[in-house]
């Protein structure tokens, strides 16, 4: 198990894109931080930083791609066979993927949480107090910062364990990314609708899409008034989804023939 | 008995409504090399990966006494293997695809470095793996075979892609390998391949074992001539027809020999009769024949 994992991390951190990752999301940061001073909109610095200017968005985005890519890319390269031929159990070898790409997202946030406190640090516009409080909030930025950062990862954890079910289920990993990106951009689409329903059959609301609100309603605790659910539900219902979905995940993947 | 390095038993498959092996059944001793024949579609690759795991089979498989299945295959610990074409990550060189599956033991790179030696790749070795020719990605294959010193290695068709030069360095280094210990289950379609490599053959047609010998026998039951060219040919044909001999051809004249039968005997019995022989060849049948009678028995 231990070899698997140092594989996947051999595999990921020799790949070119995992580090055009990393150069955009620094690029990304700081560039958004700088639009942020350009276009001087001071009563929103704080809320820009809290927000980690916008990275978790992109970190969405490169973590889906890269998650699919894990299992399609060992098809497409007909490697898979190599993998599955050593010691180890089918099991074992999509844990290890999921810690890879475990590790590869706590990189990501690291990276971004690092470069959201150096533009604290560098840019004068967002040289605020961290210990002040947004207006309407009961706590101290860093604390906002930090909240709305664990709960964005817990989410992004909802999608990406949908991306690795599809991804084992199918082999394909185009479908996979879209079906990541489609249940990202579905909560858009299709919330208002979501709601109304939840409001007239209450049971609705512990569907998995609804659980995605988490991260904009430990921001926006006005939100909970249309989820139905507490941020306390939230945090467990998306590590319970995350679970099944794993679970299933790993259930097709322990019966895949190569 | 010594423990079958691999041990097949009762091995059944089925692609949806087609069956693809019937209750395939074999041992492979230790340190031999046994080849794995067959026409296309006969079933070979479909045996090599039900025992490694690759996909589910009805049956039992046995590695070095250690039984294998499709979700617990500890065994293929000590199983080296190249199925069909090999896979390959592109974006790594040759030498890091090998750092990736090498197990992570002292002399890891050691072992890295003298297969790569054995092999002849060292000079595109550092190279990506995407650039390389379909030959050196068949040796970046065979190298990850053989990479950790497996005591079973499975290979699937090898000689694919590579020059004739590459081919007997292959062969070399599978004979090299076997002679310290190392057990081989080898498919090809190149049968003169096999024939310089294995020494016992499994005989595979439609899913089934139709055959299970050795290289030794099967060149055995060959069929050899003697082709003689004499003064009197139809006369010497006559003589050695009334001594018992099976005369095929009058002009040459042509026998064949069964094991009894000598060339010596043949030549002095003619000599005996005032017979002057100009010429005399040895003709051996084809072995891609006596392969294919066998598979039609
Ligand atoms: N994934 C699959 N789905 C359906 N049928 C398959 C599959 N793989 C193999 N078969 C069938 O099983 C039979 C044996 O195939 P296999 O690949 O083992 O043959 P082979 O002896 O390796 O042939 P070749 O010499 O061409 O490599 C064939 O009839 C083939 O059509
Ligand atoms: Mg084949």
């Amino acid at each position: 198990m231990k070899n698997l994992y140092r594989q996947e991390m051999f595999k990921l951190l020799k790949r070119r894109g995992t580090w055009w990752g990393l150069g955009f999301l620094v690029l990304q940061n700081i560039g958004f931080a700088w639009l942020g001073v350009v276009y001087h909109t001071h009563t929103l610095a704080k809320e820009f930083w809290v927000a980690g200017f916008a990275s978790p968005a992109f970190i969405v985005f490169m973590m889906i791609a890269a998650c699919a890519g894990s299992i399609s890319s060992e098809f497409e390269y007909n490697t898979m066979k190599n993998v599955i031929t050593q010691a180890y159990s089918r099991s074992a070898v999509l844990v290890s993927k999921w810690l890879a790409m475990l590790t590869y997202s706590l990189m990501l946030y690291g990276l971004v949480g690092g470069l959201t406190f150096a533009n604290h640090i560098v840019w004068p516009d967002y040289r605020f107090a961290l210990t002040a409080t947004l207006p309407g909030s009961q706590q101290a930025l860093w604390q906002d910062w930090l909240t709305a950062t664990s709960a964005n990862f817990v989410t992004l954890w909802l999608l990406l364990s949908v991306v690795f079910l599809v991804a084992a289920m199918l082999k394909k990993g185009l479908v996979a990314t879209l079906c990541g990106i489609v249940g990202y951009f579905a909560l858009g689409v299709i919330s208002r609708l979501m709601f109304q329903l939840i409001d007239k059959w209450e049971p609705l609301k512990w569907n998995p899409i609804n659980f995605l609100n988490y991260s904009v309603q430990v921001t926006m605790p006005l939100l909970t008034k249309l989820t139905h659910l507490t941020n306390t539900q939230m945090f467990w219902g998306n590590l319970g989804y995350i679970g099944l979905f794993m679970l299933l995940g790993l259930y097709f993947f322990s019966q895949k023939e190569v | 008995m010594e423990t079958a390095a691999l041990s097949v038993r009762r091995l059944t498959k089925s692609f949806g409504r087609k069956q693809a092996l019937h209750h395939v059944s074999f041992d492979c001793q230790p340190g031999h090399i046994v080849g794995l024949i067959g026409a296309n579609g006969a079933g070979k690759t479909t045996i090599m990966k039900a025992i490694l795991s690759l996909i589910k089979a009805k049956g039992d498989i046995t590695i070095n006494g250690q039984v294998s299945t499709f979700r617990h295959h500890a065994a293929l610990a000590d199983v080296g293997a190249l199925i069909e074409y090999p896979g390959i990550y592109p974006y790594l060189s040759g030498r890091n695809q090998m750092k990736l599956f090498a197990t992570p033991t002292a002399d890891k790179n050691q072992r890295i470095q003298t297969i790569i030696q054995e092999l002849h790749m060292a000079p595109y070795i550092d190279r990506r793996v995407k650039g390389y020719s379909l030959g050196m990605r068949q040796k970046m294959g065979i190298a990850l075979a053989l990479v950790n010193n497996p005591s079973l290695v499975i290979l699937d068709e090898p000689m694919n892609g590579l020059d004739p030069q590459a081919t007997k360095e292959l062969r070399e280094l599978i004979q090299k390998k076997q002679a310290s210990g190392t057990t081989f289950l080898i498919s090809s379609h190149i049968l003169s391949e096999l024939q310089k490599l294995a020494e016992d053959l499994i005989v595979i047609d439609h899913g089934r074992v139709v055959q299970q010998t050795t290289m030794r026998e099967l060149l055995a039951r060959n069929q050899h001539f003697l082709s003689l060219t004499t003064d009197q040919d139809l006369r010497a044909a006559g003589i050695l027809a009334e001594n018992g001999y099976l005369v095929t051809a009058h002009a040459p004249v042509r026998v064949q020999l069964r094991s009894t039968d000598t060339v010596a005997a043949v030549l002095k019995i003619l000599t005996t009769y005032g017979v002057s022989i100009e010429d005399v060849q040895h003709e051996d049948g084809d072995f891609e024949q006596s392969v294919l009678d066998l598979i039609r028995e």
